[in-house]
């Protein structure tokens, strides 16, 4: 019993320090952008351990972390959207008629809570046609420029794209508990 | 010659993600309501940043450059999309009512059902 407990605490902590060590390269690789690779690595040496350690000391672990293999395929996902989505709505503002059918839709999100969700609601603001609103429990309610577009083909697939970035399952549309 | 080529490309890119920049204004004048003017703002813009910023790839001396224009595009992405949200969502929790074509039926996502008699 003791030594389970003992192996656990020493699991925990070589968690900790391995978080530790990504999040100060991580920073430091942050710091070299900001100064454009000109010094001051004096000051970046007393200042990245802390914030590291503070910032894994004050925030709660993640339930759901991003997969870096997953990474660039979701980048020429999301390059490819964005660039769909600013000329869609580009080409609408151009048109005389002005091709407007917009509406208000509340669809199920079958991500997890938390990250993914969030995500979620972010990257479709940005996708073709669709602007986040609200999130009541597991409803998301979204605008959609234009109703006749197939938005909610688009928010699947995004979810789905979601779903492998961070290596979660998807609850099945239409189930989530009221 | 190659130079002079490259410096096309970046040329024809800033320009047209200043254009995308320009349209997104412009959107923002001629949609009708909140909803619809976030979008034209976020979309566009994200677009004309990302033009802009690629453009300035090619012509970035370093590799921190080159990082550091890539970050800017990325906070930029976060600000516009969470800003987009949070106006939506104030929009919303007002009771803005989405602008909706005149000649077309009731959309089916309609928020506003019909009230209901009968409760306990």
């Amino acid at each position: 019993m003791r030594t389970t407990a003992a192996t656990g605490q020493a699991i925990v902590s070589s968690r900790f320090w391995t978080r530790f060590a990504a999040r100060c390269s991580a920073l430091a690789g942050l710091w070299w952008i900001l100064t454009e690779g000109s010094g001051g690595w004096g000051f970046a040496a007393t200042v990245i351990p802390l914030i590291a350690w503070l910032g894994l000391r004050s925030a709660p672990a993640r339930a759901h972390r991003i997969r870096p293999s997953r990474l660039p395929v979701f980048i020429v996902f999301f390059l490819h959207q964005s660039l769909r989505a600013g000329v869609d709505v580009a080409a609408r503002t151009l048109k005389p008629s002005l091709p407007l059918q917009p509406a208000l839709l509340r669809v199920p999100v079958a991500l997890p809570a938390g990250a993914p969700t969030w995500w979620l609601m972010l990257i479709i603001s940005l996708l073709p046609g669709t602007l986040s609103v609200r999130l009541e429990g597991r409803m998301l309610e979204f605008h959609c420029l234009d109703d006749r577009l197939a938005v909610e083909r688009d928010l699947r697939h995004t979810e789905a794209r979601i779903a492998d970035l961070f290596g979660c399952d998807r609850k099945r549309p239409g189930v989530s508990a009221p | 010659m190659a130079d002079s080529i490259m410096d096309g490309v970046r040329l024809l890119l800033i320009t047209a993600g200043v254009a995308f920049f320009i349209i997104g204004s412009i959107g923002l004048i001629r949609f009708p309501d909140v909803y619809t003017r976030i979008h034209a703002l976020t979309k566009a813009d994200n677009l004309g940043l990302g033009l802009i910023v690629i453009g300035l790839l090619l012509g970035a001396g370093s590799l921190a450059t080159s990082a550091k224009l890539v970050l800017i595009w990325l906070l930029t992405l976060v600000a516009s999309a969470s800003a987009g949200y949070l106006v939506a969502r104030a929009a919303r929790r007002r009771g803005v009512k989405p602008w909706q074509a005149k000649d077309t039926p009731p959309a089916k996502g309609d928020d506003t059902p019909p009230p209901q008699s009968g409760g306990h």
